[in-house]
């Protein structure tokens, strides 16, 4: 297939789009958002639900100090991250960036969101070990490393097929960009 | 809301440039995201930017370089976002295509995100500076990757 024999029949293609004015209005007028901007309504809803999030769980783990600044050191942490991915989201600007541009950062908020969830499954465990640690500590030897071991493996094992699914729907086409662009 | 004195222009140019919008949806439309979903949210971004475009450009550049980074960044969180307008049956695939073109639509979804723009901005005739301002690349590095898409294209068809 010659991409310069296929020209002309490509501009001989007659496309014929008949969706009417009205229609086009109604796209317009009827709460038109766009997936861009579900996708940012999304993040400052998950940042909005890390302030009652902060409060609830900090005073829940009021009677463990060690818990009480972990949960919230965490919870802060994640607004942080929070914040910043809103931040490089919005300045995202489909008008005045290049398809270059605008396909790097996208690329970039995809990584951002793999590393998330990697991190929150990490912290996950985390935080049912020190719970675990918590509770059990005096208990015998066998209990309390058997628990640390389980709980290792579980983490190490489901990061591992997260990142390998992940990686193979997603990174992969994003280091193939990388490769060819950067 | 549409205002009345903006949205006739905006109706106006969106009716005119319908087949540049139907060409670049339908080289990035997937089981994922159906060619009528990108389709509006390429009128969407459209009308978002319609307010802010002063003619700098060629109207059809200013439209190719929106609809190809709405179908480049295009990214749903959730699986079941549906836009409210259903324009599935309005969107028809041409019928008469010759089969260079179908097999054209077969391989284009071999190849990555930037070299589909090529693809399809070197296919309307844009010049090499055109494609260049739009995506980003130099003029000399759309010169080496179209040579390398024609290669690409031409090996996979002979496969």
């Amino acid at each position: 297939m010659d991409l310069d024999d296929l020209k002309k029949d490509w501009q001989q293609t007659d496309v014929k789009v008949s969706i009417g004015e009205d229609k086009i209005k109604r796209m317009l007028g009827n709460k038109g958002q766009s997936a861009y901007e579900k996708l940012l309504k999304y993040e400052k809803l998950e940042l909005a639900l890390l302030i009652p999030a902060l409060f609830v769980g900090t005073l829940f783990w009021l009677d463990s100090r060690c818990l009480s600044i972990f949960y919230s050191a965490s919870v802060i942490a994640g607004g942080i991250w929070q914040w910043r991915k809103i931040k490089f989201l919005k300045k995202t600007d489909f008008l005045i960036m290049n398809i270059l541009e605008v396909t790097e950062r996208m690329n970039k908020y995809r990584t951002m969101l793999f590393s998330e969830i990697i991190a929150g499954i990490v912290w996950t465990f985390a935080f049912a070990g020190l719970i675990c640690y918590i509770s059990y500590h005096d208990r015998s030897w066998f209990v309390f490393w058997g628990g640390f071991v389980f709980i290792s493996f579980f983490t190490f094992t489901t990061c591992f097929f997260i990142y390998k699914y992940l990686y193979y729907n997603n990174l992969k086409e994003i280091e193939q960009f990388e490769r060819d662009n950067i | 809301m549409v205002q009345p004195d903006a949205d006739k222009e905006f109706l106006d140019m969106v009716t005119s440039n319908e087949g540049i919008i139907f060409k670049v949806a339908s080289f990035y439309a997937n089981t994922e995201n159906p060619i009528s979903d990108l389709y509006q949210e390429i009128v969407l971004n459209l009308w978002k930017g319609f307010a802010s475009f002063r003619g700098e450009s060629k109207q059809s550049t200013w439209i190719y370089r929106i609809a190809l980074n709405t179908c480049v960044s295009f990214y749903r969180r959730k699986k079941n976002d549906v836009f409210f307008v259903d324009i599935t049956s309005d969107i028809v695939a041409p019928s008469d295509v010759s089969n260079n073109i179908k097999e054209l639509y077969k391989l284009i979804d071999k190849l990555g995100k930037i070299e589909r723009a090529l693809v399809l901005l070197y296919l309307d005739e844009k010049t090499y500076k055109e494609i260049s301002e739009i995506t980003g690349l130099t003029v000399t590095n759309v010169a080496t990757k179209l040579n390398r898409i024609k290669n690409k294209l031409k090996k996979m068809s002979n496969q």
